[in-house]
């Protein structure tokens, strides 16, 4: 194994510091933390959806309705597995995992404080990109795989919306990585003296909203919409194969939040304390901020959702990274308390600009 | 170079979260474009007419009640109103306001589901819905007051109505119409500005003025392609003259429009609430006493009034027994259906559904 | 204004944050105790066996059939009256002698009519029967046909009745009636059964005052009159006709013990607009009487018919019969609030009188010797205190009419001379206590020089009470009570009453119909009237109900049973309770509302005009009580 790759935090010295164990223990805590909070988002989600709209949201099970999410999964598990039976039975087999996979092995890059991750990649932002992309592949290969139309047209628009969308994700990424200088998770959050939020809006802005389309939520979900394609992608599947790719949907929200977290809100960098409390913290705070938006705004149309990535994020993103690479070379450094106030100001400039540029529906005669 | 495409059939319904009931659309599409659609219906058939054939006229209110399920109270109207013309049964004027009363509050409930339910075919999640049905749930509740249902409120009765308000309903009644417009200006918030709902709507389902009177649609699809022809007004029945109210239209004819359309008519449905709650005199719910199988001398008659959905007429024959010869209806959301194709062609699979949910019908009514 | 993506998600996103903060305004039921207002609905249907007579109007009424019954043959008495006796003002026992035309005995029922009636043959032709508008059977499909039963009954039978007749011992006192009109009559009648000797006076040559004069001979002919009027000259009753009596207490000092005045109402009332001093504006009262007696002035072609009552009908088709061509009736409501019997309406149409509606006369007038008359139309406006909708003119919509002779029949009135010494009032009624008398000791009043114009069966009734309270003055026990009937066993029933719909009346032949006076009405024959019979739901029986069966499952809870029962037995129970505003809901409003009212259902507003819910369930218990509600905003206050 080389150095340069894979390092482990502290020396190698006691037995606990061992790679192989730390390897696991560092394994068992991110997979649970990843369940723990799963079955928290989904919970998180149906009780703050339900506040949002003047409901109560599940309430019955367990006190304040914890355990709904436990016993959604029990009597998932107990359903009769379905295959249909002209479907293509390996790809059927193989989709949620192919989905799930990847998603949980995002986590093995985030740093949960200063000094535990499970590995700390010189490369952890390309290892992201790479590893989630997979995803999208898993969620295509399920709705083919199911021989629906419903799930074929799914799968064809989350696979054209996920590509399309990387690539304001990598730009705005990019930019983070030209003022810190390290393509690491934990440098990237070691370098967020202030949180990178406040360095850079714009790629805050560009990011979060195209990760909110990588996660296909609103308004960005077309690839389930119920109300057209039933459930899109996963509609042929049942019991534990249709819980994999329900966790995969919670499972993107926790990785992205978290990814969120630590990228632009400095990760566990605390007013307080460091570590991993500041960052949960966090991360449920932009999972709030998420359902916000899900409470409110109803879903764009795929050409309309395309639109808005090639014609608006994508510029968007592009002039962040001129602007970013423009002052990394010539104001490399200024002091922060021209950089924030510049950027806000630069943001509003850019959205203001774009967005009067930018019209998502066709053109109509006014009606008012 | 052109890749070889090919069209594909997709059912939609008749078991579909959008199809509201159970209708079923078979659409031709090419990619997401739908290039051609054939309506399915008659999955809700009970035979309401022949059923109304063997029961006597009075027997056959509960069944008019179960046509259009969402409008109850209009739905029993034109039928009322037919038996009332043959056999010369004359109606008390204070009926008459309670008739216009509960209508006007029915017409309010039935408008906010097709609103509410129009954004959940957005994918708006169930919000605006829920804001609504929580002013539609005191309608309910206020009407349930009165007749003792929430549903079926089987109100009208030949020369009258079957109960007469309570007496708390009246001050809960004023007061519902003093705060409904407060919440109204909330949900316009909520859909006149929001730039998706805009993209969305606007545009798509255009529907021209000329083919609309061909296809000899009516009510909100009809004024929403600028048609000015509402039968409250220029057709009054009842004592529709005494009030002063607007007829809103549309302009260009689309979903938006509709929509627009749906949620002025609830505004001016609580001017006439109001204007009706001065204006209503004391004295009898009813004429007299009408018997179980009312006997009605030989011939035939065809009512129409404004239902929330568009022009209801019901056609009735006597034979002189104590059982309709011929009970008819021309239900407004079944001809609406037939502009469908007119409207759907050349959209959006994605725009097919809110097309479809713009039309606002309920299969009770198209079925029979 | 040019609009900028993302400003309109922001205030959608403002707008569910304030929902957010404003909290759920569902509930945890039954964990959060809600403020409930507690109301019917119409969820479980209670039905009461004791007031259930077995009748099966609610499975008939039912559209789903969930109502099953099954009875027992036998019925038992229940002693309750039924409404059709309770609607008759002499109180004649219409359930029983329907019962007895049903169990084929017509004498029987004839028995039973002349026990509280003794004008049984005219009631039959054209009693105004307020027992059919009463009869349960008005419920299902349409009132038994009493007065034509009691036609058919009083045709068939044998006069057996006479066979129980008691009459008492001479009293040795006289009693003069002044009119021998129904009231006269009966009271005659009953005076000579408690032995008393009467004497008739009438200021006409024949009996029957307005049943002589006021009812044309088409509906009531002279023999079935006489034919009363016999059974008391039989009984010992002297008549004197084309008498006048124009001092009644001479009468007294000639020897007279008692006096009682029927003199009816005869005068007609005017048309009440200009120009009808016109000789071919003709009274309709004046009218019927002239052709009685033959001595009517000629009507001309086109007669106009002013007025909506029995007397307007009347005149139209006797009008009919003297040859008019053009018999119009104007009516200033419309068919619906008609006062006349619509059957009778229903013959005017069908022997082709034109009905018009909304119209109503301005004035009469003369031009170049064609007599004319302008009219105007009307309109409904709003209820008067009767519940009818009063007319309005609408401006501007005046017609003419040629015509040969109008006859107004708006209105009648008797003329009491002051030379009898009575109290009158305003329409010169006769006013009189309870016991028929007037301020003048031994003279009493009855008819319709009391009660204005009415029917022949109101006339009976006051006849009887005045029968009673003479006997009494005379110093009899004022009983006058008969019983005649046999009686007969209570009749069996399998299932349900007959489903059969009223049947048809026949009538005699058109041309007969146009031009002659002769009775229009045929008879029936005995198994069309059994089966009418038959019909009757027997309101004052019980056929014990042995199993009442309501399927739940397909009730749709129409309440259309509910509605139908003709003895409340069947009613939603209020076990359910329902919510109108929760609690959360009244702070929500509160922002829009201002402060929110001390409780949710009693409202200050609250409109004392409106009339108490008229719902067909006892609601009494159910509108919440104001001490309640102010114990709870003290509650809320003290908080």
């Amino acid at each position: 194994m080389d150095d340069a790759v894979l390092v482990t935090t502290i020396g190698a010295t006691p037995w606990y510091e061992n790679f192989w164990v730390h390897l696991a223990i560092g394994a068992v805590v991110a997979i649970a933390f990843f369940f723990f909070f799963i079955v928290m988002y989904i919970w998180t989600e149906r009780r703050v959806i339900g506040l949002f709209q003047g409901r109560l949201g599940p309430n019955r099970v367990g006190p304040l309705g914890l355990i709904q999410s436990v016993a959604d999964v029990i009597k998932v598990m107990f359903k009769e597995d379905i295959v249909p039976d002209k479907s293509d039975k390996l790809l059927f087999w193989l989709a949620p995992f192919m989905a799930f996979v990847p998603v949980m092995m995002i986590l093995a890059v985030v740093p949960f404080s200063e000094n535990f991750q499970i590995v700390n990649l010189n490369v952890g932002i390309l290892y992201v990109l790479a590893v989630s992309a997979i995803s999208s592949i898993g969620v295509f290969m399920s709705g083919y795989a199911g021989n629906n139309k419903y799930g074929l047209i799914g799968g064809m628009r989350g696979l054209a919306q996920f590509i399309s969308y990387e690539i304001p994700l990598i730009l705005s990424l990019a930019s983070l990585v030209l003022i810190s200088n390290t393509f690491s998770v934990n440098g990237l959050v070691q370098a967020q003296t202030l949180p990178n939020i406040l360095m850079m809006p714009l790629a805050f802005v560009v990011y979060f909203v195209a990760s909110l389309a990588e996660i296909s939520r609103t308004p960005f979900d077309i690839v389930e919409c119920d109300s057209e394609i039933v459930a899109g992608f996963n509609i042929e599947y049942s019991s534990m194969k249709f819980a994999m790719l329900y966790l995969v949907e919670y499972g993107e929200a926790v990785v992205t939040s978290v990814l969120v977290a630590t990228l632009f809100l400095g990760g566990w960098h605390g007013f307080f304390i460091d570590g991993p409390i500041p960052l949960i913290i966090k991360m449920v705070l932009v999972f709030l901020f998420i359902l916000w938006i899900r409470a409110t705004l109803p879903r764009l149309r795929v050409d309309q959702s395309m639109g808005f990535c090639w014609k608006f994020l994508l510029p968007v993103a592009l002039v962040n990274l001129l602007f970013t690479a423009a002052r990394m070379t010539f104001f490399p450094d200024l002091s922060n308390w021209i950089v924030i106030p510049a950027s806000f100001v630069f943001t509003a400039i850019v959205i203001y600009l774009f967005a009067g540029l930018f019209k998502p529906g066709r053109k109509v005669a006014e009606n008012d | 170079m052109s890749l070889r495409t090919e069209e594909f059939v997709v059912n939609v319904g008749p078991q579909h979260p959008s199809t509201h009931g159970v209708f079923r659309m078979r659409f031709t599409l090419d990619g997401e474009i739908v290039k051609d659609v054939e309506p399915i219906f008659g999955y809700l058939h009970r035979g309401v007419e022949k059923l109304m054939e063997m029961r006597t006229y009075k027997q056959g209110i509960p069944m008019t009640d179960r046509l259009d399920y969402v409008s109850a109270i209009n739905n029993n109207w034109p039928y009322v109103l037919a038996v009332e013309e043959l056999a010369g049964i004359s109606v008390p004027q204070r009926a008459e306001f309670m008739r216009v009363i509960m209508s006007e509050m029915q017409r309010i409930s039935s408008h906010i589901l097709a609103v509410g339910s129009q954004m959940n075919d957005m994918g708006s999640f169930y919000t605006v819905f829920m804001y609504m049905f929580r002013e539609r749930e005191k309608l309910t509740d206020l009407m349930e007051m009165v007749t003792g249902q929430r549903m079926m409120y089987n109100y009208m009765r030949f020369g009258g109505v079957s109960m007469d308000f309570p007496a708390e309903f009246v001050p809960q009644l004023k007061k519902f119409i003093k705060v409904f417009p407060k919440y109204m200006a909330e949900y316009e918030d909520m859909l006149y500005d929001n730039e998706i709902f805009l993209a969305r709507t606007k545009g798509v389902g255009c529907f021209k003025p000329e083919d609309a009177i061909n296809i000899s649609t009516s009510g909100p699809v009809l004024r929403s392609t600028g048609v000015d022809y509402d039968l409250r007004r220029d057709k009054p029945y009842s004592v529709y003259d005494k009030f002063e109210f607007d007829v809103p239209v549309g302009k260009n004819g689309d979903v938006y429009d509709r929509v627009w359309v749906r949620m002025e008519e609830m505004k001016q449905s609580v001017r006439i609430i109001e204007q009706a709650l001065d204006m209503m005199p004391g004295g009898n719910r009813f004429c007299s006493k009408v018997p179980v199988a009312l006997h009605i001398p030989e011939g035939f008659t065809y009512k129409e009034i404004e239902s929330p959905r568009g022009m209801l007429g019901c056609y009735l024959e006597s034979d002189g027994s104590d059982k309709p010869y011929r009970c008819h209806f021309r239900a407004p959301a079944f001809i609406n259906l037939t502009a469908l194709k007119t409207m759907l062609v050349g959209q959006k699979l994605a725009d097919a559904i809110i097309i479809f949910g713009s039309v606002d019908l309920s299969m009770g009514e198209v079925d029979r | 204004m040019t609009r900028h993506f993302g400003q309109g998600m922001l205030k959608g996103m403002k707008v569910t944050l304030k929902n957010l903060i404003r909290g759920p305004i569902t509930t945890q039921y039954p964990e959060q105790k809600l403020n409930l207002a507690k109301r019917e609905r119409g969820i479980s249907l209670v039905w009461d066996k004791d007031k259930c007579i077995g009748c099966y109007t609610c499975e008939s009424a039912c559209p789903h059939g969930s109502i099953h019954i099954e009875t027992e043959s036998t019925p038992v008495e229940t002693g309750n009256t039924a409404p059709c006796v309770k609607k008759c003002p002499a109180h004649v026992d219409a359930a029983k002698y329907v019962r007895a035309i049903g169990q084929g005995d017509p004498s029987e029922a004839v028995a039973i009519i002349r026990e509280r009636l003794p004008l049984p043959s005219v009631c039959a032709y054209i009693c105004a029967h307020p027992c059919e508008s009463a009869c349960s059977r008005g419920s299902i499909d349409a009132p038994v046909a009493i007065r034509k039963l009691k036609r058919y009954a009083i045709e068939n039978e044998d006069g057996s009745w006479m066979k129980n007749v008691k009459n008492k011992p001479a009293s040795g006192k006289a009693v003069a009636i002044i009119g021998a009109g129904p009231a006269g009559l009966t009271a005659a009648y009953y005076l000579l059964r408690a032995g008393h000797k009467v004497t008739i006076f009438e200021d006409l040559p024949k009996p029957g005052g307005m049943m002589l004069v006021g009812i044309p001979r088409y509906r009531l002919p002279e023999d079935i009159l006489m034919k009363d009027v016999k059974v008391i000259e039989d009984m010992g009753c002297e008549f004197k006709y084309n008498t006048r009596i124009e001092d009644p207490q001479a009468l007294l000092k000639q020897g007279y013990d008692a006096l009682l005045l029927a003199t009816g109402a005869h005068e007609a009332g005017g048309l009440g607009v200009p120009g009808e001093e016109d000789p071919r504006v003709y009274g309709g009262a004046y009218f019927l009487k002239d052709v009685t007696f033959g001595r009517n002035r000629p009507i001309g072609d086109r007669v106009v018919i002013v007025g909506g009552g029995n007397t307007a009908i009347d005149c139209c088709r006797t009008a009919l019969r003297l040859g008019a061509k053009d018999v119009r009736v104007l009516y200033r409501r419309t068919k619906s609030e008609m006062p006349a019997d619509p059957l009778e309406v229903e013959d005017a149409v069908d022997e082709g009188i034109k009905f018009q509606f909304l119209v109503s006369p301005v004035k009469v007038y003369d031009e170049n010797g064609q007599f004319k008359m302008e009219c105007q139309e009307m309109r409904l406006g709003a209820e008067d205190a009767s519940g009818r909708r009063r007319p309005e003119p609408i401006p501007g919509s005046n017609f003419v009419l040629d015509v040969d002779t109008v006859i107004p029949a708006t209105s009648q009135y008797p003329i009491v001379p002051d030379s009898f010494g009575v109290t009158k009032d305003r329409s010169s009624r006769i006013q009189v206590d309870k016991e028929m008398a007037t301020e003048v000791p031994g003279v009493y009043a009855a008819g319709d020089n009391v009660l204005g114009p009415a029917t022949v069966i109101e006339a009976v009734a006051q006849g009887r009470i005045a029968a009673s309270s003479i006997d009494k003055y005379l110093g009899g026990d004022g009983n006058i009570e008969e019983h005649l009937a046999k009686g007969l066993p209570l009749p069996e029933r399998e299932g349900a009453p007959s489903s059969e719909y009223l049947h048809k009346f026949e009538y005699i032949d058109e041309e007969r119909r146009h031009n002659t006076f002769d009775s229009v009405e045929l008879s029936w024959a005995k198994e069309v009237a059994e089966a009418e019979a038959n019909r009757c739901i027997r309101c004052d029986l019980k056929y014990p109900v042995t199993k009442y069966e309501l399927k739940g499952g397909q009730c749709i809870y129409c309440s259309l049973c509910v509605e139908s029962c003709p003895f409340d037995a069947l009613y939603a129970s209020n076990e359910y309770e329902r919510a109108t505003y929760t609690v959360k809901d009244q702070t929500l409003d509160k922002e829009y509302l201002g402060a929110a009212p001390k409780s949710s259902y009693f409202h200050p507003e609250l409109d004392e005009t409106l009339p108490e819910q008229t719902l067909l369930l006892n609601l009494d218990k159910d509108i919440p009580e104001p001490k309640e509600e102010a114990a709870e905003g003290e509650k809320k206050e003290a908080k």
